[in-house]
């Protein structure tokens, strides 16, 4: 009488069952790394209309301050993009010379297109937080003391401005518990080249500020609650 | 399908429910045979297969979306251009105080909160006087009417021969000039039908009009008016006047189907005054009481200790037996006096203009004093026991409430009055200079 089971079926079970933790090791491994804002959203760097927007240029060789053209960003929960009419001061007819720049005409044509046309350049948004975090104001950090640097990077050398880091909910929380390590003095948060200075020379141990004097002199401690930042 | 044809020539009493239905118009007919008003979503024609594969598709579709939906949705940021608002933070509220125009009459003051120029949120204005933050349900429903689709933009001209067709304001002032050409000499045969309003704007326009067409008529009128409650009053006192309730004082309130919390030229006041004498303190602090007598549940029924149904043509004879009782028990003399303002508490004002009151209401400290101003015309009792008649506007009520079976006026001498030819004839002046708010019937 043939077996109606080889008997090397028996070990199926046991393959069965290790398979199945392997694969939901993988699973979990790969949501672990790649499901993840740090996977998915840094480095984005969407096409930006015209000829773009050169912060390496403006902010970085020309040494514009980020409030310049940022206006609102110490007034108001939101950072505001600049109007048409900020770029047309300067790339209005025969301000920006071809001459002594890189700013040809044809580059910067379609900024008088849209003052012309009085519409907005449409620009393509780059930061963007899930709307489930109903709040993050830009004023509270930056009257604290955050520098623009420890969320977006370094603008000052971004021709083409890219997400630089996470934005996640562990980016957040890692600061709220520390904020000491981020902390500079407040009329220096938006010199990004001073700050990237004195946080890599905070790590060696010889940064130039009291970083407990900063603390101290925060408002609020940094809220963990959820409904700080989920509201 | 015709269920007249069908059954031929009903016998006996046809009901029918609108004059659409009577007349059975195709629009009607429509209404009844779809099973849901035009409009209303609904799939068509669909077969079962039609559907599971329209479902199908919407999940591979969602399927689909998902995986390059990892990536966020590819946002714009609209700039400002070439003129930047002033004061416009965006991401910050601005506020504007402005005001409106309450049903009733009389007018609120408010605090629209906008951003980047979109009105989001219409609250009350804590710096006016009647309002201090609080607003009407129809202040609060006005952002709703500002993003309505349906909301008229531009003029519509009916015209003779293609019926109504979109117009500019240019074409209205060429056709007004063409129009009004015809009663250049003085205007008889001219009438402006208008809601009625309280606006000095408004008011130096009418002025205007009527210095050009001094012999037009201006009628104001309002489908739910308290024109009834006005004229009332005139035959009762002489003069046509319109209440200020102080509620704070009262101890017991009637209401005799009177939503007077939330829906009159009032109610924002009324509401306070209310809370006021329902709030307690201390343990010596007493509770007002309040008796609602109406035909159905509104507001002030839900606020009320005491909810008595009365169909409204039984109310007027139920304030006659209150007035009855409260005679026996207190005498004739005080009735009157209450009725006089000068009772026992004899808080009562009456005001010609809702808005001077408004204005004058501030010292909010000496509240009660000023509660208690005298007005040279005082007109109902709030302060003692009996409140809030309404005795004299019955139709206006049931008409508000478009109830199916048009209960009959019930034949009070107020009511009677409320006919149009005895409030028509020359009465167009005080009714629009003295009460902003007063409106006339129609003579429908
Ligand atoms: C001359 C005007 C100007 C100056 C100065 C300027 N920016 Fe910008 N910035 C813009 C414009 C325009 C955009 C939109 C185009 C883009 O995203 O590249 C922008 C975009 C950005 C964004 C991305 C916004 C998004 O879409 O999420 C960040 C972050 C930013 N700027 C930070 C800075 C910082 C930090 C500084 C100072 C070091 C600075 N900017 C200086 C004009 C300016
Ligand atoms: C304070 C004056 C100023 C303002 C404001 C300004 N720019 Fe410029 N921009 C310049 C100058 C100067 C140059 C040339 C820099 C160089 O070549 O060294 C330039 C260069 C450029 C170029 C050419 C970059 C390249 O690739 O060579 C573009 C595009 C441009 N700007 C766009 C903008 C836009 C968009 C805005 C508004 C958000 C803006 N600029 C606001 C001064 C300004
Ligand atoms: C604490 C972290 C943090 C700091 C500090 C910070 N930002 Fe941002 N920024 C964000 C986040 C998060 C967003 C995305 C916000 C959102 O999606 O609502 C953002 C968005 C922006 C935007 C795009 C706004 C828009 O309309 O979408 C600009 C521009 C910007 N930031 C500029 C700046 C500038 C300039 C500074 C420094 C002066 C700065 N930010 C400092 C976290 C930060
Ligand atoms: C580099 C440090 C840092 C990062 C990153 C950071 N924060 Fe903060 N945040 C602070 C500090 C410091 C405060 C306290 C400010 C104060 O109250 O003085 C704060 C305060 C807040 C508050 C309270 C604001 C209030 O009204 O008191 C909120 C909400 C908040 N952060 C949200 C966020 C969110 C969301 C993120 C992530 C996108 C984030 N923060 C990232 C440093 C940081
Ligand atoms: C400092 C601000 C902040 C606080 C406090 C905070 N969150 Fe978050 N949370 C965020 C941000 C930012 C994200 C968006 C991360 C992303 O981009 O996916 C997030 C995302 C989430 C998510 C979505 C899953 C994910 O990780 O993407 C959940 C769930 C959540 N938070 C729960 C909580 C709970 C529960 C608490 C309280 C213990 C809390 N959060 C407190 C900022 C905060």
């Amino acid at each position: 009488m043939s077996l109606m089971f080889p008997k090397w079926m028996n070990a199926l079970p046991t393959l069965g069952a290790i398979a199945s933790m392997g694969g939901v090791v993988t699973v979990i491994a790969g949501t672990w790394y790649w499901a993840t804002p740090s996977f998915f959203e840094v480095g984005y760097q969407p096409t930006q209309p015209g000829t773009g927007f050169n912060h390496k240029i403006h902010a970085g060789k020309l040494g514009m301050d980020c409030r310049y053209c940022h206006s609102n960003v110490e007034k108001s929960p939101e950072a505001n993009i600049p109007a048409v009419s900020t770029c047309y001061g300067c790339h209005g007819p025969n301000k920006v010379s071809p001459a002594r720049s890189t700013a040809t005409d044809e580059k910067t044509q379609f900024i008088r297109d849209a003052f012309d046309a009085d519409e907005s350049i449409e620009w393509r948004r780059v930061h963007k937080l899930p709307d489930y975090v109903r709040n993050f104001p830009h004023d509270v950090h930056l009257s604290a003391g955050v520098s623009c640097l420890s969320c977006h990077g370094q603008i000052m050398s971004m021709p083409v401005v890219h997400q630089a880091e996470s934005l996640s909910m562990s980016f957040c929380l890692d600061c709220h518990r520390h904020p000491e390590q981020a902390l500079v003095p407040k009329d220096k948060v938006t010199d990004l080249r001073w700050v990237a200075g004195e946080l890599e020379a905070r790590a060696a141990g010889q940064g130039t500020t009291n970083t407990d004097e900063l603390t101290g002199m925060l408002w609020n401690a940094p809220p963990q609650a959820c409904g700080a930042c989920h509201q | 399908m015709d269920v007249t044809a069908r059954v031929g020539t009903p016998s006996g009493k046809g009901y029918w429910r609108s004059v659409d239905e009577f007349s059975q118009t195709g629009a009607f007919r429509e209404f009844v045979e779809r099973e849901f008003p035009g409009g209303a979503s609904e799939l068509l024609d669909t077969s079962r297969r039609d559907f599971v594969k329209l479902m199908g598709a919407s999940v591979a579709l969602a399927g689909a979306a998902t995986i390059p939906g990892c990536r966020r949705p590819d946002h714009k940021i609209m700039t400002y251009s070439a003129d930047v608002p002033e004061h416009v933070v965006p991401g910050k509220p601005l506020f504007y105080a402005t005001s409106m125009p309450l049903p009733g009459g009389g007018a609120e003051g408010l605090l629209v909160e906008t951003h980047e120029g979109r009105p989001t949120k219409v609250e009350g204005n804590p710096l006016h006087p009647n309002n201090r933050g609080r607003c009407s349900p129809h202040a609060m429903a006005a952002t709703l009417t500002i993003y309505d689709p349906d909301r008229l933009m531009y003029p519509i001209y009916d015209n003779p021969a293609r019926g109504r067709v979109d117009a500019t304001w240019d074409d209205f002032k060429t056709w007004g000039r063409e129009h009004f050409a015809a009663y250049e000499g003085g205007g008889a045969g001219l009438a402006f039908l208008t809601e009625p309003k309280s606006s000095p704007a408004w008011d130096a326009a009418k002025a205007d009009l009527m210095a050009k067409f001094p012999n037009a008529r201006w009628v104001s009128y309002m489908p739910a008016g308290s024109d009834a409650a006005t004229e009332g009053s005139r035959l009762a006192f002489g003069t046509p006047m319109r209440e200020v309730f102080d509620f704070a004082q009262a101890r017991v309130i009637v209401s005799l189907d009177r939503d007077f919390t939330d829906n009159e030229a009032g109610a924002i006041s009324n509401a306070r005054g209310f809370g006021a004498a329902r709030r307690v303190w201390k343990s010596t602090d007493q509770m007002c009481r309040l008796y609602a007598v109406e035909p159905m549940h509104s507001g002030v029924g839900m606020l009320s200790d005491h909810h008595v149904r009365l169909a409204p043509s039984q109310i007027p004879a139920f304030a006659v037996a209150m007035a009855k009782a409260v005679l026996a028990r207190r005498g004739n003399a005080a009735l009157q006096a209450a009725a006089r303002g000068r009772g026992r508490t004899g808080h009562c004002r009456v005001r010609r203009d809702p808005h001077r009151h408004a204005g004058q209401d501030v010292h909010r400290t000496a509240r009660r004093r000023s509660r208690c101003r005298r007005s040279p015309r005082p007109l109902a009792h709030r302060g003692g026991r009996v409140a809030a008649g309404r005795g004299a506007r019955p139709r206006a009520r049931t008409q508000r409430r478009g109830s199916a079976t048009p209960a009959r006026p019930c034949g009070t001498p107020s009511s009677r009055a409320t006919s149009p030819r005895r409030v028509l004839p020359g009465c167009d002046h005080w009714l629009a200079t003295w009460l902003p708010g007063a409106s006339r019937r129609s003579s429908a």
